[in-house]
């Protein structure tokens, strides 16, 4: 044990001694953890703002259901006929026992006055499930409830950009606004919100209603579900097409009769491009580490040759291989670790100093700049980076101390 | 000149396992500015060309609601539109380098000879055609003479060709729109459109405009025959270039500041509002969408996004830089008696200097050039590969190409010239007598 204190002391020592080559090396290896470390925190970053976005917009596992039309006969009936749902279909949708939450939605564009204030906004009658599977949240008030709609409350819950037209600062909790000439209460404003994907009107520029009190009755615009867990994601769609096929006498392979909108494959294709992105991003950040590892080798096979003769001696007066492949490898494993350990601290300062880089936070008008790129370090990137950094030291430090190990004594004592 | 380039190559290949592992490290960092330069540059194109399916900065205007009063008219009043106010725009408008009216109906019953279908249908000028980027795979574009004589003539959406006559070409066919008999003159290539007004354009079906105002006219209580719901129109490039600049000046609060308030939209109401007695400053009278905001927030977006990666592949190439400076002290080193012993033979500091200098250039312009072959052969193996929507493929730009070649010319220099410097201040005598 005490050999090895030795030998670290003496390996201390020989990079002493080269103090401006070892900077330099050091300096080749923080540069790669830099790069590294930023590198994956910028995939991290993007992926974390898109799903962000795409969360606002739809919770796990939501589904949308509209009308369309036939595309085969089906039947004894030609195809093009149209299909619009009903309210009933949504009574039968959640007879099922695959579904969780059902919610039907009716949508209308419609005047809103408030005062001499007015505007247009997307109107949508919904039930109260609908807040969980569209991410609604309530800045101030709440969202709709169950005896709101048991009741045909008139009450509505605005959206962040139709409650600022309206209120500007004015709290709007309480008051009455008018949704085409017909008074309904408001009772809840939702924050500021980004949202990436959207149909019909962004959320900001939505009003909620309870769905029993929405115009035009007898039409179903969307229906949106989501199954109990996660495994009967797929099956509850199944359900879904075949109960609606069977009410509605179409084939349940036309898949063009319903449009059956599943927002988890829209996250599967973001999840697909931001794994890409991320991909090419490791791939560049694990190369440059690794030419910080090929400046560690060089500069030991250099090492290695100055010190031929030194190592001669050593083997002349007992020193054994292992010893000497230790020397070196422990060598090089210091200069890597050094340079590692001020990268890592380089790297908090560089992540602190850059903080959030514009992405979609200007385009979706979020104040809160969640969509942006956040640099942030996780202990993920920390680990991957150190494993990345250890694999580079010791494939590095181990072909020279090999070399070095291998000198014949005689020979090294006569090198010049 | 020349035999000091030849001495700088022996030099280098006496060390050969050395040199090999320096210019590894120059190698990457050019392969890394192509490779990460043709993914922001692939983004770029991918999205422009995702966003264009829908038209180049097209501007859509539709029907809007009054929100404030003007001229005795209370708030809340809807502005429906009609073909006059397409014409008086196309007239008026400096901005606007084309417009077209679309008269739209969806449901609409269409019969092939092999099956039936409901789809939507959309009146319009040629001049829609170029404005929203309709182009055919397979016969032709509607035309003027087309729209002069109402000609009962319809181009197909891909989509919706495939549901009425699967495999086969439609051109040359019959159609029956609720009934009419209307003959295909092309179907819209394949289009990849993730924006939308009223439905893809897949799954429609364009016919002149003055077919569909006799056959297919608006049918609400208060629409008159020459009602038409929406005015496409797209402005000039030089109104799209100086959005850009808008949002690129400090001036810029956010982009729902921007909806409704360009000189796009301001000129459009400008125009209509005394036709139709609106408040020119009313934002809500018309609804206008101007997609050039959002391709300009798109491209501003992803411009960031190259920024970075640029920003990263200098560190890299600078990383391969320190890599030839170290190996170039100790070279200097090591050469310390040859250096001792040219000088005492009359080589003066300026050609110590050269010769090092040299030798550090050659060593990184060819891993260089050798690292930029490699970056485009990689992004040749990666286009191999199938692209995600929004990502046109690595794709290498000209401009990349002199940018690595200048990068990496200053990376080689400012590595040489150190290592040059400390030669050529070598004493002689000292280093004639140095032992290493």
């Amino acid at each position: 044990m005490r050999m090895y204190g030795e030998i670290i002391a003496q390996a201390v020592s020989s990079l002493v001694a080269h103090r401006f080559r070892a900077a330099l090396t050091m300096l080749g290896i923080a540069w790669g953890i830099v790069t590294v470390v930023l590198l994956m925190a910028y995939g991290t970053g993007f992926q974390r703002a898109i799903m962000y976005g795409f969360r606002n917009a739809f919770s796990e596992g939501t589904v949308l259901v509209g009308g369309g039309q036939t595309s085969v006969q089906a039947g004894g009936e030609r195809a093009g006929r149209r299909i619009f749902l009903q309210p009933e279909d949504v009574d039968a949708m959640r007879e099922l026992g695959a579904l969780k939450f059902v919610s039907p939605e009716y949508m209308e564009s419609l005047p809103l006055t408030y005062g001499i204030r007015q505007t247009t906004a997307g109107v949508r009658g919904v039930s109260p499930e609908y807040s969980i599977m569209r991410s609604e949240t309530a800045e101030s008030g709440r969202f709709i409830s169950a005896e709101d709609v048991e009741n045909h409350r008139r009450v509505c819950f605005l959206g962040f950009e139709v409650a600022r037209r309206l209120f500007s600062s004015i709290p709007a909790v309480g008051e009455t606004v008018r949704i085409n000439g017909t008074p309904f209460e408001v009772i809840g404003v939702m924050p500021n919100k980004a949202q990436i994907s959207n149909y019909f009107y962004p959320d900001k520029l939505s009003v909620f209603i309870p769905y029993t009190v929405s115009g035009h009755r007898d039409r179903v615009d969307n229906v949106l579900f989501q199954a109990v867990t996660p495994e009967l994601h797929q099956q509850s769609i199944k359900q879904v097409r075949e109960l609606l096929a069977a009410r509605h006498r179409f084939s349940p392979r036309d898949d063009r009769a319903v449009s059956l909108h599943d927002t988890g494959d829209m996250e599967a294709m973001i999840g697909g491009i931001t794994q890409g992105l991320q991909f090419v991003l490791y791939f560049i950040g694990t190369i440059t580490l690794m030419i910080g590892g090929v400046g560690v080798m060089n500069i030991m096979l250099v090492s290695v040759t100055e010190r031929t003769r030194e190592i001669g001696v050593r083997k002349a007066l007992g020193a054994r291989r292992r010893h000497i492949l230790t020397q070196f490898l422990l060598e090089a494993l210091t200069i890597t670790f050094l340079g590692g350990a001020v990268g890592v601290a380089l790297s908090y300062l560089l992540v602190w100093a850059i903080g959030a880089r514009p992405f979609l936070a200007s385009l979706l008008d979020d104040p809160t700049r969640q969509t942006d790129i956040n640099l942030r370090l996780s202990s993920n990137i920390l680990l991957t980076s150190t494993a990345i950094l250890a694999i580079a030291g010791v494939l590095s430090g181990l072909w020279p101390a090999f070399r070095a190990s291998r000198l014949d004594p005689i020979e090294a004592l006569r090198y010049e | 000149m020349q035999e000091a380039i030849k001495e700088s190559i022996q030099n280098l290949r006496t060390n050969k396992l050395r040199s090999v592992l320096t210019m590894f490290g120059i190698m990457w960092g050019v392969i890394s500015i192509v490779i990460l330069s043709a993914l922001g540059e692939g983004f770029q194109r991918g999205n422009q060309a995702v966003l264009e399916e829908l038209g180049k900065n097209v501007v859509i205007i539709r029907n809007g609601r009054t929100s404030t009063q003007a001229g005795g008219e209370r708030a809340g009043r809807v502005i429906r539109l009609n073909i006059e106010d397409a014409h008086t725009l196309k007239e008026r408008s400096s901005l606007m380098q084309s417009v077209s009216p679309e008269l739209a109906r969806s449901g609409v019953s269409v019969k092939s000879q092999y099956n039936a279908a409901a789809l939507s249908l959309s009146g319009i000028w040629p001049e829609f055609q170029p404005i929203r980027t309709i182009e055919v795979s397979d016969g032709r574009l509607i035309n003027d003479a087309d729209d002069a004589q109402a000609r009962r003539v319809v181009v197909i959406g891909g989509e919706a060709s495939k549901q009425l006559f699967a495999d086969r070409s439609p051109v040359g066919e019959t159609l029956k729109l609720n009934g009419l008999g209307y003959t295909v003159i092309g179907k819209v290539r394949k289009k990849f459109q993730d924006s939308n007004y009223s439905g893809p354009d897949e799954n429609r079906l364009f016919v002149p405009y003055e077919a569909m105002r006799r056959d297919f006219p608006m049918q609400g209580p208060f629409d008159t025959p020459d009602s038409i719901g929406i005015i496409v129109a797209a402005p000039y490039q030089w109104v799209a270039d100086s959005l850009r600049q808008e949002v690129d000046s400090d001036a810029f609060h956010g982009v729902f500041a921007l909806f409704g308030q360009t000189v796009v939209e301001q000129e459009i109401r400008r125009v209509l509002a005394p036709v139709h007695g609106f408040d020119e400053r009313d934002r809500e009278a018309l609804s206008i969408w101007n997609t050039a905001i959002e391709s300009v927030m798109f491209s501003k977006m992803i411009q960031a996004m190259k920024n970075f990666f640029l920003g990263v592949s200098i560190i890299t190439l600078a990383l391969g830089g320190i890599g030839v400076m170290n190996i170039m002290l100790i070279a200097v080193r090591e050469r310390t008696r040859e250096i001792g012993l040219r000088k005492a033979l009359g080589a003066t500091r300026k050609r110590i200097h050269r010769q090092f200098v040299i030798e550090g250039l050659a060593l990184t312009l060819f891993s260089g050039m050798v690292g930029f072959a490699g970056g485009i052969a990689l992004c040749k193996l990666i286009n191999v590969l199938p692209m995600p929507a929004r990502f046109a493929g690595m794709i290498v730009t000209p401009g990349t190409a002199v940018f690595a070649v200048v990068a990496l010319a200053a990376v080689g220099i400012l590595a040489a010239l150190y290592p040059a410097a400390r030669a050529a201040a070598l004493p002689p005598v000292e280093s004639l007598r140095y032992e290493a």
